[in-house]
């Protein structure tokens, strides 16, 4: 009789322990195996974002020059990182933390065209990524490409290229910039001046990581090269 | 005696799984609804900021390619509710109350029948803080600051104006989405400005 | 000991009845939530799509209207989403287009291209077709913007102008991530002009009977707005009259008492293609 009681009691003990075990456990799986899993996603589709901003700010690049409008400024969006969870996010169970990431505004590719040099316009954005592998997506020239830490350059959107004629966009007097941030920043680019070299031959300095070097066989002669050459800006937002 | 010890028992269990199924649920609620409804309100906020931006480069397409007479649509969401880009498992609960208004209205006049439009987003939002997006007559700003710039050449710049004679001022406010439709109707020349004319209605 | 079985059965039955709920709760979801969350996610991203659609048609029409021959741009078409893949197609031949004068052939058959992308349960459909941008929801398509096609009262004289560019080119292409398309234009092409007393037939024979709808739809407003037109007006001897019939979208035009028709046709040739990812 006094064993009985004495089980009867611990019965309940035990299923409130195992209740609190369970409640464990959930919480465990939640923050070692759901929680990585949605910051993967969360940086993957932050980089697809960015992949798609960077096909559109090449569109309205091309726009002007292709339109013939010299002068004109336009300006868009660039993101360099997922938008920031809360505060106390990554401690409790929810949002994971998030990178700032970054975004360089600068000279690209250098270019021999018969014997003068131009520097291509190289925009990259530098992933911060806690989650997924980090990735730079780059725009030089006109080429839009993709690199990782292991993988090579794939080339996303290729530039102004056909068989007697290329078009390359150029640098116009831009200082090197570079901005970190985990807001959105503004890209502004104007469209300054247009070159032409009929008859020219075009080489790059050979680079494996260069998607160029894949694009223009060495020293190869266009009837027809039209440098266009851009002022580019980032900027975070002014009061 | 061993009845009512047997009975006794029963009524133990049933309280200490009340007492941690009610701890639960009191933890979730001050807890977690509040920080992952803050969070659906910010990537929300983030998102009405990129259709703002989505809609300020489409504008600006039709102008630099003197695009007249081709109507495009922009959509904006009003609250994290109307999110329409990814299926959830629990369709935003969390936010049920946050919501948000997108307003057409007329800005600053620029001559006599034009005045730049302005395209405000507010939000009324439960746990994040409100934000407010203005696309001013082709410049965007997010609470007072601005975010990109209207567009120009050399001096001259160009602004999107609408016709008070033909648009008229708009407001809708909910929880869903909003179509905003545009159409450029001629690009005339206002002093040293280029003013790009267009028709906009919002659904 | 009647007692101890009858607590142990409230509990498991408690317990079934919880199941049975959450059963229910997960069962609507499946059937009720899910798809109408798809379909309204399909919905805002088939905005997105039509208007990089309208983005490669301005890009297209400003290669040809600024003279930028000799090189391809590249664009991204975003068929793909978050949660589904899309493709994209360029057809060749999705339909003819020939020009008669009084049965007689004027125009020899033109075939139609259509560059299109579908995603997700590919019950909407969106494309750049003759120089215009559809889209199509669950078989019923209509113009985002119409192709180039006008009627014109020039001093009193009927002028008809199409611009129909054609995509050189064929491929189906699918993928997860954004589509990138090459487009060239060709410096090539002239505008045709023909002019004439007799009947003209402009006729469309498509496909598919949906595409012939579309090109019927964009003859009739095209007459509605010559008609409508504040400026100039109709012609008083000359008749338009567009038409259906099954797979043909014609539009004829009668002219009475020797009026003079004059259709002036372009077809801007672009190179097309894309590359695989």
């Amino acid at each position: 009789m006094n064993s009985r009681k004495a089980d009867e009691g611990s019965a309940e003990i035990i299923g409130f322990v195992l209740i609190i075990a369970l409640i464990v456990s959930v919480t465990s799986v939640w923050i070692l195996i759901y929680l990585p899993n949605e910051g993967n996603a969360v940086e993957i589709d932050h980089t697809r974002l960015v992949t798609g901003q960077f096909a559109d700010l090449k569109y309205g690049i091309d726009l002007l020059w292709i339109t013939g409008q010299e002068g004109v400024r336009s300006s868009r969006l660039i993101s360099p990182s997922p938008v920031e969870g809360t505060e106390i996010s990554g401690l409790l169970f929810l949002s994971p933390p998030l990178g700032t990431g970054t975004i360089t505004v600068g000279e690209g590719t250098n270019f021999k065209i018969n014997s003068t040099t131009v520097k291509a316009l190289k925009i990259t954005y530098n992933s911060a990524n806690y989650y997924a592998s980090d990735v730079s997506i780059v725009y030089d020239g006109g080429v839009v490409f993709r690199a990782g830490n292991d993988e090579e350059p794939l080339v996303l959107l290729e530039p102004a290229i056909g068989d007697d004629r290329l078009v390359i966009i150029a640098v116009s007097d831009v200082a090197e910039q570079q901005l970190l941030g985990n807001i959105p920043l503004s890209l502004t680019y104007t469209y300054k001046a247009t070159s032409y070299y009929p008859n020219a031959t075009v080489t790059v300095t050979p680079d494996a990581s260069n998607p160029w070097t894949s694009l223009i066989s060495s020293s190869k002669t266009y009837a027809n090269v039209t440098v266009v050459r851009y002022d580019a800006l980032i900027g975070g937002p002014q009061s | 005696m061993r009845k009512s010890d047997s009975g006794l028992s029963e009524v133990v269990s049933v309280v200490m799984i009340l007492t941690v199924v009610i701890l639960t649920i009191v933890m979730a609620a001050l807890i977690l609804i509040p920080i992952m409804g803050d969070n659906d309100e910010r990537v929300h906020n983030g998102d009405v900021l990129l259709e703002f931006a989505r809609m300020k480069a489409d504008v600006d397409t039709a102008w630099i390619s003197n695009n007249t007479g081709v109507t495009r649509q922009a959509v904006f969401t009003l609250s994290p509710a109307g999110d329409r880009t990814e299926v959830t498992v629990m369709p935003n609960l969390f936010s049920v109350l946050s919501f948000g208004g997108v307003s057409l209205e007329y800005g600053d006049p620029v001559s006599d029948n034009y005045t730049k439009v302005n395209i405000i987003y507010t939000a009324a939002n439960m746990y994040a803080e409100d934000v407010e997006i203005i696309y001013s007559g082709g410049a965007l700003l997010q609470n007072g600051d601005e975010i990109l710039p209207g567009s120009t050449k050399d001096t001259t710049r160009y602004i999107v104006v609408v016709d008070k004679s033909v648009v008229k001022e708009q407001s809708i406010g909910g929880t869903g989405i909003v179509t905003l439709e545009y159409r450029l109707d001629k690009i005339v020349q206002s002093g040293s400005d280029y003013l790009c004319v267009f028709y906009m209605v919002i659904r | 000991m009647m007692q101890k079985s009858d607590s142990g059965l409230s509990v498991a039955i408690g317990f079934i009845m919880l199941l049975m709920i959450i059963a229910l709760i997960i069962g609507t979801w499946a059937l009720v939530g899910v798809p109408e969350q798809t379909r309204n996610a399909e919905s805002y991203h088939a905005i997105g799509v039509t208007n990089a659609f309208l983005d490669y048609k301005i890009g297209v029409d400003d290669l040809r209207l600024n003279n930028q021959s000799g090189v391809n741009v590249s664009m991204l078409i975003p068929a793909a989403s978050a949660y589904s893949s899309g493709a994209l197609r360029l057809s060749g031949n999705v339909g003819t287009l020939s020009i008669f004068s009084n049965e007689s052939l004027l125009l020899s058959e033109v075939g139609m291209s259509r560059l299109s992308a579908t995603f997700g349960t590919t019950n909407t459909y969106v494309g750049y077709e003759g120089g215009g941008v559809f889209r199509s929801d669950y078989g019923y398509a209509t113009w985002v913007t119409p192709p180039m096609f006008e009627l014109d009262n020039l001093s009193n004289d009927l002028y008809v102008t199409m611009v129909v560019p054609r995509l050189n080119g064929s491929f189906f292409v699918g993928s997860t991530e954004g589509i990138p398309v090459d487009t060239g234009w060709k410096n090539a092409s002239q505008w045709e002009t023909f002019s004439t007393n007799q009947t003209v037939e402009i006729r469309y024979n498509a496909k598919e009977e949906w595409d012939a709808q579309l090109w019927y739809t964009a003859f009739y407003e095209a007459v509605e707005k010559y008609e409508n037109d504040e400026n100039a007006g109709k012609i008083a001897n000359v008749t338009c009259t567009p038409g259906i019939n099954g797979n043909t979208a014609s539009l004829l035009i009668h002219p009475v008492s020797g009026k003079i028709i004059h259709i002036h046709i372009l077809y801007p040739e672009y190179d097309v293609d894309v590359r695989s990812s």
